[in-house]
């Protein structure tokens, strides 16, 4: 799933590392996120969200196959 | 903002030193089984065993005192420790870990329950012991998948 995770990161200055103690995951769960390798479970696009501030559904491009 | 509080970090601690303990209980069950199958003062019945197998029974249980105790090291000076306790936390923790690890779980399971019944089968010509052994391995494993299937039905 597309996310606008890595972009609202940079905007923020903020290192991967930061990010990831931030909402209590592994630097490398940032990496597949901002990728798109790996989708987030509800409750961490929820800490997420709160974190930037924003919409889950503006953190995340929900694409219906 | 995630924060870990201490009392997560106690609790995983108290854990890590459960697991520390754990482990040893395998070691020193098989430990604590060849001396007394072994040795001649020992009050129950000995059984030789060949070279190789003496050797190879010796060499387990070494190794897994070892490995016993290198994950007791390994544990205390990760709890004594509490950035690494921290990292250690959010690792085991960390979600995408968590998936790693079931998928991985997973894989090991279709892995064993593909190859377990040919083995079986193959092994029957020649040992039956062995064969049957398998069977029971086979039959246990497939108790334990079914138990967690109606298990998790219920409480999902």
């Amino acid at each position: 799933m597309e996310n606008h995770i890595a972009a609202l990161r940079k905007e923020r200055r903020l290192s991967q590392e930061e990010l990831a103690q931030a909402v209590g995951v592994s630097r490398q769960t940032i990496t597949s996120l901002e990728v798109g390798k790996y989708t987030a479970s509800l409750p961490l696009a929820f800490r997420l969200a709160r974190y930037f501030g924003c919409a889950i559904e503006d953190l995340f491009i929900f694409e219906e196959e | 903002m995630e924060r870990i509080n201490t009392n997560q970090l106690k609790s995983y601690r108290k854990t890590m030193i459960f697991r520390g303990i754990l482990v040893w209980v395998p070691s020193i069950l098989s430990a604590v089984s060849m001396l007394l199958f072994r040795f001649a003062w020992s009050p129950f019945p000995q059984r030789p065993l060949s070279d190789f197998g003496s050797g190879f029974q010796a060499g387990m249980v070494l190794s897994l005192l070892v490995c016993s105790f290198v994950s007791l090291i390994s544990t205390i000076l990760t709890c004594r420790n509490p950035v690494k306790l921290k990292k250690a936390y959010v690792e085991e923790m960390d979600e995408r870990t968590q998936l790693i690890s079931r998928k991985a779980f997973s894989a090991v399971g279709w892995a064993f329950f593909l190859v377990l019944p040919p083995a079986m089968l193959t092994a029957m010509f020649f040992s039956s012991a062995v064969g049957l052994t398998l069977l029971a391995v086979f039959l246990f494993f497939l108790a334990v998948l079914l138990v967690s299937l109606v298990y998790y039905r219920r409480r999902l």
